[in-house]
């Protein structure tokens, strides 16, 4: 009677399920481990920035924020008056400078000021944490718009793991403690196990929230039938991100309201580093506009609220209302993937549940080719599945980490440093795939663990040689950005050697072990 | 020389089209017959948007769990019928 | 201060839930009576509400659901962690290598 039944039960389902999920794993998991480690490291991409420009000053009296502004404007009047847009941003904790964006004839302009006195600040070239958080979703060296599909790919390919995996191990869910499933390795698929229950929420979570992020790319079907004009459809696009866009000068020349005054209103409201960015369109003429951002502190809605003002007569023009439902959840989902609203504490959870993703991926690719190992005969290819991950899963740290040397040991003035530092990664990732692919595969795991212990172990007193923000400055100076970069190398470094540890040397060393055990008792 | 496939690698290939490009398909079905909801335009289009993905998903998931291609095909076309409607509705509503 | 009192709480919870299970028992070496055994999950799923009510009401409720659902994760992490040292350093030879 149950045979008849339309979908398959029992052993059948799980054969299918098993099925779903080791080949979707298998196809996304590299990917996807980049992705989410190098995801991880974004939720501290504005720290990670600080760190790598040792040049920016702490600022631990900046003006206030209207003051501040007042003088951005004056100054942005006279450099950039003919800019249809000023973007403001003000200073937090994590981004203690204040800097401002225009676009000018040559692109996009940036400057950045110290907010203690407005002077000018340069630091050395250097994409900062923004190089990870730019990679997680759309690579390196590949066309945007491509990179992002081949990301989303992987992203559904990863849902889809899940969901599968939820599926085949409902029993771990109702039974976590004691579970032990399946045959093979038992100390991977407990490891296995452990990360990707444990993180279950926030993997699903990260997974599925980050399709959103980007699903006007990935779905535009909808917004298509829905908004048919192009036109149309771009001022859809932007009230559905909730980012307005810049409107058309009048030609008429106005005098700028006092920005200031809004800003000390808003602030009132918000609270005293309430505004996160001011963007002011059109200075001085009739169709001017003032939009103030809030930051996102402890707010799980990324978008908004913000406040739209006549850049004239100071009225407010955006109507202050709520957000529906709709534009809520999505804002909602946005806030939990970028994790803004995350003060310290949580953003340590958002890093270790990220590590522990990456954990999943790992030992589900271990466990993968441990499991065919363990066939009598062994599939074709899987020497190279076997080497590929030594150079994504433990290469990929080595290049993170070489990352970090190459903003310390390139020259200041080198042409082109910001892209050397990226090209770096790269070059020192190719190596470690040609390590992988040359050693034998025990040992390639190793080296390029340790590799990666040291580099990081190195990265504070190689930061104390050559800046003056080693570990030990920053400490006296309470500096506690800078030095949790430091710190973290080395949790992480520590991190790697235990997994190095770990491992077995080769085969033979396994046999060795056991002989001398053997022997001593 | 055999020039098809055998039957087991046509199925799984007729698996992974039903999967991929089937489960797309019934994912952007489901974004157009968001449409047809009685809300503003723009929320309907993000609900259809926000939701596609979990369609897409549970798709794949149940073509892969029907016990024959057949059925996950029939599955799928069940599926896409209401939904279709819906679409058709939404965008010449 | 308050930042401790939800991961607190969700560790103890589910230590509560471990010992409640009678596999999770055996393996590490505690014998409870089935009295006891009901106690130990009642306390745990009790602990784990109050977790998610003493965050909401630090946090608010929406932050303070997404802390409590971090929480969990670590909790159940650390107990995870546990459990498996507890049972092996009973039976060291079990260990895998």
């Amino acid at each position: 009677m149950a045979r008849t039944a339309e979908p398959r039960r029992g052993p059948g389902l799980r054969r299918a399920m098993g099925g779903v999920h080791a080949w979707s794993g298998l196809i996304a998991a590299w990917l996807v481990f980049a992705i989410f480690l190098t995801g991880t490291v974004s939720f501290f991409k504005d720290t990670l920035s600080l760190w790598m420009q040792p040049e920016l000053p702490r600022a631990t009296s900046p003006l206030e924020a209207p003051e501040l502004v007042a003088r951005w404007v004056a100054l942005l009047e006279a450099r950039a008056p003919e800019a249809a847009s000023w973007t403001i941003s003000l200073p937090s904790e994590r981004e203690p400078v204040s800097t401002a964006l225009w676009r000018g004839a040559e692109g996009i302009e940036r400057l950045a000021v110290d907010p203690e006195d407005m002077s000018p600040v340069t630091a050395r070239a250097t994409r900062g944490g923004d190089f990870f958080y730019r990679f997680h979703f759309q690579l390196h060296y590949l066309p945007v718009i491509a990179a992002r599909w081949l990301v989303g790919a992987a992203a559904m390919l990863m849902l889809i793991a899940l969901i599968s995996g939820v599926i085949l191990h409902k029993k771990i869910l109702r039974d976590f403690f004691t579970f032990r499933g399946g045959k093979g390795p038992r100390s991977w698929l407990d490891a296995h196990n452990a990360f990707s229950v444990l993180g279950l929420p926030f993997h699903l979570m990260i997974t599925y929230t980050g399709l959103v992020t980007l699903m006007t790319l990935y779905m535009p079907w909808g917004l298509e039938a829905a908004f048919p004009e192009p036109e149309t459809r771009r001022q859809a696009v932007s009230e559905l991100h909730d980012f307005p866009r810049v409107g058309r000068a009048a030609g008429v020349a106005a005098p700028l309201v006092e920005v200031a005054g809004l800003v000390a209103d808003a602030e009132r409201d918000w609270g005293r580093g309430g505004v996160a960015r001011v963007r002011i369109e059109h200075a001085g003429d009739a169709a001017a506009r003032v939009i103030l951002w809030r930051a996102p502190g402890g707010r799980l809605n990324d978008q908004g609220p913000r406040r739209v003002f006549d850049g004239v007569t100071g009225r407010r023009q955006d109507t202050g209302e709520a957000p529906g439902a709709d534009a809520l959840t999505h804002g909602v989902m946005v806030g939990l993937h970028a994790g803004r609203f995350a003060d310290w504490s949580l953003r340590w959870l958002y890093a270790g549940l990220g590590l522990a993703g990456c954990g999943m991926i790992a030992t589900g690719l271990v466990l993968w080719t441990a499991k065919r190992r363990l066939k009598p005969r062994p599939p074709g290819g899987l020497a190279w599945v076997e080497r590929l991950n030594v150079a994504i899963l433990a290469g990929l740290p080595v290049a993170m980490a070489a990352y970090l040397w190459a903003n310390r040991l390139l020259p200041v003035g080198l042409p082109g440093r910001a892209d050397w530092e990226v090209h770096a990664v790269f070059l020192v990732w190719l190596a470690m795939l040609v390590h992988a692919s040359l050693r034998p595969v025990a040992r390639a795991w190793r080296e390029q663990l340790w590799l990666g212990s040291l580099l990081l172990a190195l990265v504070p007193p190689l930061n104390a040689l050559t800046t003056e923000h080693g570990p030990l400055a920053s400490l006296l100076d309470g500096d506690g950005q800078r030095l949790g970069v430091d710190l973290s190398c080395w949790a992480l470094a520590a991190l790697l050697a235990a997994i190095a540890r770990r491992l077995p040397a080769s085969r033979l060393a396994t046999h060795r072990r056991a002989r001398k055990k053997a022997i001593a008792s | 020389m055999r020039l098809l496939p055998s039957t087991s690698a046509r199925r799984l290939g007729l698996r992974l089209i039903a999967a991929g490009p089937g489960g797309y398909g019934l994912a952007t079905l489901f974004s157009l017959a968001a449409l047809a909801l009685p809300l503003p335009t723009l929320a309907a289009a993000r609900i259809g948007m926000l939701g596609s993905f979990a369609v897409f998903a549970a798709a794949v998931i149940g073509v892969f769990a029907a016990r024959d291609v057949g059925r996950a095909w029939a599955g799928l076309a069940l599926a896409a019928l209401p939904l279709a409607l819906g679409a058709w509705h939404g965008t010449h509503g | 201060m308050m930042g401790w009192v939800t991961p607190s709480l969700c560790l103890a919870g589910f230590l509560g839930l471990a010992l409640g299970g009678r596999r999770v028992r055996r393996r590490i070496g505690v014998t409870l009576a089935s009295r006891a055994e009901l106690g130990c999950r009642v306390v745990g799923v009790a602990l784990l509400v109050l977790a998610a009510g003493v965050a909401i009401g630090h946090r608010g409720g929406g932050v303070g659901l997404v802390a409590w659902c971090g929480h969990l994760s670590l909790g159940a992490g650390l107990v995870y962690l546990g459990v498996i040292r507890r049972e092996r350093s009973l039976s060291p030879e079990a260990a895998p290598p």
